[in-house]
């Protein structure tokens, strides 16, 4: 037996506005709140609730058979709230039907992971208590920011009561002769370890809308068919996992309508469930339907799902990604000691990832370039609207 | 006296101190009842004839077409000049007298001011530099290069063409100036032309060959400040070019006669010193910190003569020791975001920021919050920036390699190589409130004392030197 296991992404973060030298002191309102209102307004009318829909109808029609897991980052959920709580409704719309699995993860997609670890189990179970509010579950299945994965990570999780899996990159450098279609376990055999099969993820992901793709256009069919072929040389028995993992944002944002991406999703079920030997899973399930010993896998080296070297780089390359970091890091044990709830709230906001991520200079080359371009397209000046809100954030601490 | 002054900046549209300084000279020439007719690099042909102090705020303008416009006269100029005027002007067939202003009842509102500007060509950040990435230097090094694919070469190649293009520009606004001065010095009459640094040079001479009268060639910096050693050769030249064809030469310290005498060899008997004075700004409502720790401004183009690197190096030891301190460093230019890079190599957190190109009012409220302000120029002609933090209450500490270093006695002067020496003076007056105090308020004193008057004293005694 094959079983798809379809994890959704579902984040968007606290975009910082041009935060000056000199408001600080004055004024403590670091975050767009125009752009983050537009974005949310934006995605939720092309993505979210387009896609909810969809699967809300093949939920309907395959009654349980077809089955999607959701990862939704806290700030991602306080958004919907403030800006589209219509977007909200349809997520909790999705969870009464029962075939939605919700994942744990960091409640602001930060980086804390890898920084302070008494803070990442704070926004871990910040993030639970969220889900137990706003869906009613507690969930067994926890995916780190961005995918990012290392040993340590493991026994942190495996600390907190109630995780049960971990899912993780399929990098080859992990796995070498490995297939990520097996279920695993972590180095000290505590958790299983679900990996992304990424190849056939990012053929929905990335390359779906690609006309120069030599598979364009990418049809359901066509799709089964190559997942069928996976099945093939698995003599034992055993069940496998494939691994779909992907933004959520791929259903209508990254991926646009008329690439055709709905009518894809629209049509694959159908074409899964005819094959008596695929199904769809939860990554949950993997507890209950594997039928062999898996092998421990140590990730000695932090993987992550981002850009093609599957590393920290995207946020933590460049002295400046490296600046912002180490300052936030160093400064935030100050902020939660001094209990200040707001203050507190505020600084998580900044410890989100996607900070850092836009002060990646992989495709910038430095240079008074910068001058040719608006603020938000420079990585630089993302950096230093950030630093400037850890100023004046030092400075409210007394 | 009636003179012709030709600048490549004025405020509002400024993007260094030359347009400060020649604001604080015009208001000054005229109190002491000189009429300035002043020609900018204006896309439209238009000058501005300034006759009372108000006017270098009004900035009222001047179409200079000289119009006996005969009723058949349907040439594109006289079309375009007659379309700039108010409809109610009437400049017809028997007025000779020149037309009135574009906008005679205009408002003083700076914005107003800006808005019309805009529409005579000139753009608010004005290209006065040739910065080191715009001229001769490559864009990329040879070993950059060797890792590419041959596909990505073609890019930079693309790069570096429009960065040449770019460079040229600036070339063909200082052709053009000259040949718009030239219809205007045949248009008008005045007694003597006054011009400011490399850019207006062949506007100058054009000027002086068509009407025949002295030049005064006014210099704020040399080439050899900017590029810190030897710069664009094209830049010399006009310097050199300037200095020579000048009846006259103001420098602005002896710092500066001194370049011009050793570098251009130009004898120090045809120049006179006029020390720069700054503009008092409207009295802020006191000073208000940033940061509770000590603050340590730099404020200025962010390029390699104002020593941006130092300043750097300077923070790293001081926050070694004191790392409650704040440094900013505030500007643009083209060592930014090289700066940016350094600073955060050095881990120095969000202890050292940055604002970016600052606004009239923006410098004013940062001063307000400094300190300590420190100026490690390389090389400063003069170096007006020290003055205005010492009015609104910063200690300064200067570049020994600077024209202001000669009118400051208190301000600490150190050459701009000695790291050590400014890192101990900062971290001196941070362990004593008290000095820092002291020296602040004797500064307000000593800089509240220095008025454009006094130069403009100087000037016009240099006026009357080539008209007599």
């Amino acid at each position: 037996m094959l079983n798809i296991v379809f994890y959704f992404q579902v984040h968007q973060p606290y975009r910082l506005r041009p935060y000056k030298v000199l408001d600080i002191g004055t004024d403590h309102n670091y975050f767009d709140e125009r752009l983050n209102r537009e974005v949310v307004r934006k995605v939720g009318d092309k993505c979210y609730l387009p896609a909810n829909r969809m699967l809300l109808e093949l939920i309907d029609r395959f009654e349980g058979r077809f089955k999607v897991a959701f990862s939704i980052s806290g700030v991602a959920i306080e958004q919907f709230r403030a800006y589209y709580p219509e977007v909200l409704a349809s997520f909790h719309e999705l969870a009464r039907t029962g075939c939605v699995e919700f994942l744990g993860e960091t409640y602001y997609h930060s980086l804390t992971a890898l920084f302070d670890r008494d803070e990442f189990i704070s926004q871990v179970r910040q993030h639970r208590s969220l889900m137990e509010a706003e869906f009613g579950v507690r969930p067994i299945v926890f995916r780190n920011t961005e995918l990012i994965y290392q040993d340590q990570i493991a026994d942190l999780i495996w600390e907190e009561e109630g995780f049960k899996v971990i899912l993780a990159e399929g990098a080859d450098k992990v796995l070498c002769w490995r297939k990520p279609l097996y279920a695993y376990h972590d180095y000290n055999h505590r958790l299983f370890l679900l990996l992304k099969y990424y190849t056939l993820s990012d053929d929905i992901a990335f390359r779906f809308s690609d006309r120069g793709w030599i598979e364009h256009p990418l049809t359901a069919e066509k799709f089964v068919s190559w997942v069928d072929q996976l099945t093939v040389g698995e003599n034992g028995g055993r069940n496998l996992f494939l691994n779909l993992f992907m933004d959520f944002e791929t259903f209508g944002e990254h991926q646009w309508e008329d690439s055709g991406i709905f009518g894809f999703m629209r049509h694959l079920p159908g074409r899964v469930l005819e094959k008596p030997h695929l199904a769809f899973a939860w990554p949950s399930d993997v507890i209950d339907i594997v039928n062999y010993d898996p092998e421990p896998l140590s990730f000695t080296e932090p993987v992550s799902w981002a850009d093609s070297e599957r590393d920290l780089s995207a946020w933590l390359d460049n002295e400046i990604q490296r600046n912002a970091a180490e300052a936030f890091f160093a400064l935030f044990p100050r902020v939660r000691a001094n209990g200040d709830p707001e203050l507190l709230a505020t600084a998580r906001r900044l410890s989100t990832s996607d900070h850092f991520y836009y002060m990646s200079t992989k495709y910038f080359q430095d240079g008074d370039v910068h001058k040719y371009f608006s603020p938000y397209d420079a990585p630089e000046q993302g950096y230093l609207y950030y630093i400037n809100a850890l100023a004046d954030l030092e400075e409210r601490l007394g | 006296m009636h003179i012709l002054m030709i600048t490549w900046e004025f405020p509002p549209f400024i993007s260094g101190g030359l347009g400060t300084a020649c604001y604080g000279i015009a208001r000054a020439l005229l109190n002491q009842g000189v009429k300035i007719d002043l020609v900018l690099p204006t896309r439209e042909a238009v000058y501005f004839p300034l006759r009372e102090p108000a006017d270098v705020d009004r900035l009222p303008a001047r179409p200079f077409y000289p119009v006996p416009v005969p009723a058949a006269a349907t040439t594109t100029a006289v079309i375009a000049a007659a379309a700039a005027v108010e409809p109610n002007t009437d400049p017809g067939p028997a007025t000779p007298t020149p037309p009135a202003d574009i906008f005679p009842s205009l408002p003083a509102g700076e914005a107003t001011v800006i808005r019309r500007l805009e529409t005579y060509g000139l753009i608010p950040y004005p290209e006065a530099y040739i910065t080191p990435a715009l001229a001769d230097r490559p864009l990329f090094e040879p070993p950059v290069l060797a890792g590419l694919q041959p596909m990505l070469h073609d890019d930079i190649r693309t790069v570096e063409h429009y960065m040449e293009v770019a460079a040229e520009n600036l070339f063909r606004k200082v052709r053009e100036l000259g040949n718009r001065v030239k219809r205007l010095a045949a248009a008008i009459d005045f007694d003597l032309i006054h011009a400011h640094d490399w850019l207006t040079v062949p506007a100058a001479m054009t000027a002086r060959a068509v009407s025949r009268k002295p030049l005064v060639f006014h210099i704020h910096a040399t080439e050899f400040d900017r590029a810190g050693g030897p710069g664009d050769e094209r830049v010399h030249k006009l310097e050199y070019l300037g200095l020579a064809t000048a009846d006259l030469v103001l420098a602005v310290s002896r710092y500066t006669m001194e370049m011009v005498a050793n570098r251009y060899r130009v004898d120090p008997a045809r120049v006179r010193v006029v020390h720069n004075a700054f503009n008092a700004a409207a009295a802020g409502d006191g000073r208000r910190r940033l940061f509770r720790g000590p603050t340590v401004l730099f404020l200025g183009r962010i390029t390699l003569q104002k020593g941006p690197d130092y300043f750097l190096d300077i923070a790293r030891k001081v926050l070694e020791r004191q790392p409650e301190t704040r440094f900013i460093m505030a500007g643009s230019g083209d060592m930014m975001n090289r700066m940016v890079h350094h600073a955060a190599y050095h881990r120095l957190h969000h202890r050292f920021l940055f604002t970016g190109f600052l606004n009239k009012d923006e410098v004013n409220r940062i001063f307000d919050a400094t300190d300590i302000f420190v100026m490690p120029s390389i090389s400063e002609p003069f170096g007006i920036v020290p003055l205005e933090a010492m009015a609104r209450g910063a200690v300064a500490i200067i570049s020994k390699q600077s024209g202001v270093a000669e009118v400051l006695k208190h301000a600490y002067q150190v050459d701009f190589w000695d790291i050590d020496e400014m890192v101990d003076t900062i971290s001196r007056l941070i362990d004593n409130p008290v000095e820092l105090e002291k020296m602040a308020a004797a500064g307000q004193a000593e800089v509240a004392a220095i008025q454009w008057d006094d130069a403009a004293e100087k000037i016009v005694a240099a006026y009357r030197e080539v008209t007599c």
